[in-house]
């Protein structure tokens, strides 16, 4: 589904990513933990094709094509998503009309008709049940107003209407309380299938307690320094990050 | 200033042929040709403006001056649809009445030549008597000049259900037109009434000299909309001027799309405490478009409260200048005055001068003013291309959001819709945002 190999990135005049690799098998779920700069959120950045986010060395593939040659509305429509860390405030653009437009991107891109206004509804009602989400949000500008919460259950609505193939959350337990941190771990895990992949980018081991990752990996100065299952994040929340820093020198 | 005009005063040229043959056809009972003449010697002694004039500093009407401007064709007066608006409206073309629909008898609302011929007192009580010459010297021009327009005058307690439409259409044959729209509004006690101006396309070179003056009493409400929609080549030169009494309100929406050179110069004078001034106003230039938007509000009383939302998109080689001032005069504690001015430029080429202005010599107030001038969000951007959204409908679709702040205050639906879709049609990919509207 998704391979990484020797990713380095840059912010500026900020080199973060220092030799990432990765593989991610579909089905697969990935957690991708580390300390505040460690590059976990440029990692999902540059996997979305953030303009301000530079490749200086090394290959993405995604499903057999080179990720990084597709601008970010064509990887969109090829099937991987993004839910933002801090999702955009957009006034004057409704909210259900560019979860539309998105859809239908997606659809024409792969040769499916589009959906018509019924469809459509019908499809949005049922995922914003399980989000937990009320009808007033359909009419309201993108993120507009929203409470933090509101914001990434708005990110895994779209995702669940949109049914990506490769999924890229970014932090998205920060802010949430524990009610609407089960809500949209619900939303996540009913989304999990053998043919859909995730890449689960945290701070924190509390996530993973809802959404159940097959790898945990451990980001540390640009490069995955550890890899392990389950067990591994919960080792990471008793001892925290400071003894892998050190095993990362050694090697 | 006033030494400065009386200097050029002094020197001042002769007008241009057109402006006398103009001001020699106009007609009007003794009390009319005493402000014609009052207004044409104040124009004279003002001149055109330069730029050299600080109320003109960004706007230069050497294209103006250099052309002369007649009486034009006849032209069918066609109403511009706007869809789902269906309300009584009158259609001037080159200034004079052309055609009346639906206008009732009893509501108040004539023909202002028709009022003046019958001696109307609210004329003679107001009309020339808010916009002041000296600050707009095309104000004293159309009072000199102006053929036809409209009176609007509400007795106390008069509640006009549906919306009045004026539409004002310029028709040049070989030769460019001169129109001069003239609206009096006078909104008695506890009125309530929306007017929608609309200056429509026309055909050919025009030069508009448009004046509304306001007067609204006690507790009147007006809710004001001005659309401007000319052709690319007119030159639009308007005043909208008004004083408002004990606890009224006028809001007015003000979009500025077409012209050449367009600019409005909007006056308030909150005469009495709980006056209110909405300004809500939007232009969107392109190409050599250049738009020019003037306000000023006078608290010149305790408890009155201004609101003025301007904002800007400029694409190509267009240009556009803001300059919002409010002053709160001695003695007006308990002011409410918010400004802001945003702008978007869509060309490196585009200019913008903008300029809010606070005078403040009362204590006890609350003001806030702000201009802001850049691009677009590039969070927003990628966060609307990761959803799939093609890059240039992402441009369009968020310039458009930034346009729509304003029209999103428009309460009277159809001409919301009718404003917007004339904001998407001046955008690139005009289809494809009209998805998400």
């Amino acid at each position: 589904m998704l391979s990484i190999k020797n990713l380095h990135a840059r912010a500026g005049e900020r080199d973060i990513l220092k030799g990432l690799d990765l593989e991610v098998g579909p089905g697969e779920v990935h957690a991708i933990m580390g300390p505040n700069g460690s590059g976990k959120s440029t990692l999902a950045g540059v996997l979305a094709g953030r303009p301000d986010l530079e490749v200086t060395e090394g290959t993405v593939t995604y499903r057999g094509q080179d990720l990084l040659d597709l601008d970010p509305e064509e990887r969109a429509r090829e099937g991987v998503f993004l839910a933002f860390q801090y999702p955009v405030e957009i006034p004057g653009v409704n909210n259900v009309y560019l979860l539309k437009a998105a859809l239908n991107a997606v659809r024409k891109h792969r040769g499916e008709s589009e959906l018509d206004a019924f469809e459509f509804l019908a499809l949005v009602k049922d995922r914003m049940k399980l989000m937990q989400m009320g009808d007033s949000f359909l009419n309201r500008g993108v993120n507009e107003g929203f409470s933090g919460g509101e914001k990434k259950r708005n990110e895994i609505l779209q995702m669940a209407v949109l049914e990506p193939a490769l999924a890229v959350l970014d932090e998205t337990d920060s802010g949430l309380d524990i009610d609407a941190l089960k809500v949209v771990a619900n939303g996540v895990n009913s989304l999990r299938s053998p043919d859909r992949s995730m890449v689960v980018v945290t701070h924190y081991q509390r996530l993973l307690d809802y959404i159940v990752p097959d790898f945990v990996h451990v980001l540390s100065d640009g490069r995955i320094v550890r890899t392990g299952g389950r067990e591994l994040a919960l080792e990471l929340e008793e001892r925290g990050y400071d003894w892998l820093r050190g095993g990362a020198n050694a090697a | 200033m006033s030494t400065a005009t009386a200097a050029r005063g002094a020197h001042a040229p002769a007008l241009p042929d057109w402006i006398e043959h103009a001001a020699a056809a106009a007609a009007g009972p003794a009390w009319l040709q005493e402000r014609r003449r009052a207004g044409l010697a104040a124009f004279a002694a003002a001149g055109f403006p330069t730029r050299r004039d600080e109320a003109w500093k960004y706007t230069d009407l050497k294209l103006v001056t250099r052309r002369s401007f007649g009486a034009g064709i006849a032209a069918a007066p066609e109403l511009p649809a706007i869809e789902g608006l269906d309300c009584p409206s009158l259609v001037f073309v080159n200034g004079r009445l052309a055609a009346s629909h639906g206008v009732p008898q009893a509501v108040g609302v004539q023909p202002l030549a028709a009022a003046i011929a019958a001696d109307d007192p609210a004329c003679r009580e107001l009309l020339a008597t808010i916009a002041d010459p000296a600050r707009h010297r095309f104000a004293a021009l159309s009072t000199a000049l102006f053929a036809d327009g409209v009176l609007v005058d509400l007795p106390a307690g008069t509640v006009l259900e549906q919306p009045l439409r004026l539409v004002f259409l310029a028709a040049a044959g070989d030769t460019p037109v001169l129109e001069c729209p003239r609206v009096l509004i006078r909104a008695g006690a506890n009125s309530r009434a929306t007017v929608i101006e609309h200056y429509g396309a026309g055909t050919g070179e025009s030069l508009s000299l448009a004046v509304t003056e306001v007067a609204a009493g006690p507790g009147a409400m007006i809710e004001h909309y001005r659309l401007q929609e000319s052709a690319p080549e007119a030159f639009h030169l308007g005043v909208l001027a008004a004083r408002l009494e004990r606890d009224s309100t006028l809001v007015s929406h003000n979009l500025s799309v077409g012209g050449r050179i367009a600019r409005l110069d909007l006056d308030a004078a909150l005469a009495e405490p709980g006056a209110h001034v909405t300004m809500n106003g939007l232009y969107v230039v392109r190409e050599r478009q250049h738009a020019d938007s003037h306000s000023r509000v006078d608290h010149a009383v305790p408890r009155t409260s201004s609101d003025q939302l301007y904002r800007g998109v400029l694409s190509g080689k267009s240009r556009a200048v803001f300059n919002g001032k409010a002053v709160v005069h001695p003695g007006a504690a308990g002011t409410d005055a918010q400004q802001s001015n945003a702008n978007l430029l869509l060309s490196p080429d585009a200019e913008i001068d903008t300029k809010p202005e606070l005078e403040i010599y009362a204590d006890d107030v609350k003001c806030s003013h702000g201009a802001t001038t850049g691009q677009l969000d590039a969070n927003a951007l990628f966060y609307l291309r990761s959803r799939g959204v093609d890059e240039s409908t992402a441009r369009s679709l968020l310039t458009f959001a930034f346009a729509d702040v304003v029209l999103a205050r428009m309460p009277l639906a159809p001409l919301r819709r009718h404003a917007e879709q004339l904001v998407v049609g001046r955008l690139p990919d005009a289809d494809r945002i009209r998805e998400f509207t």
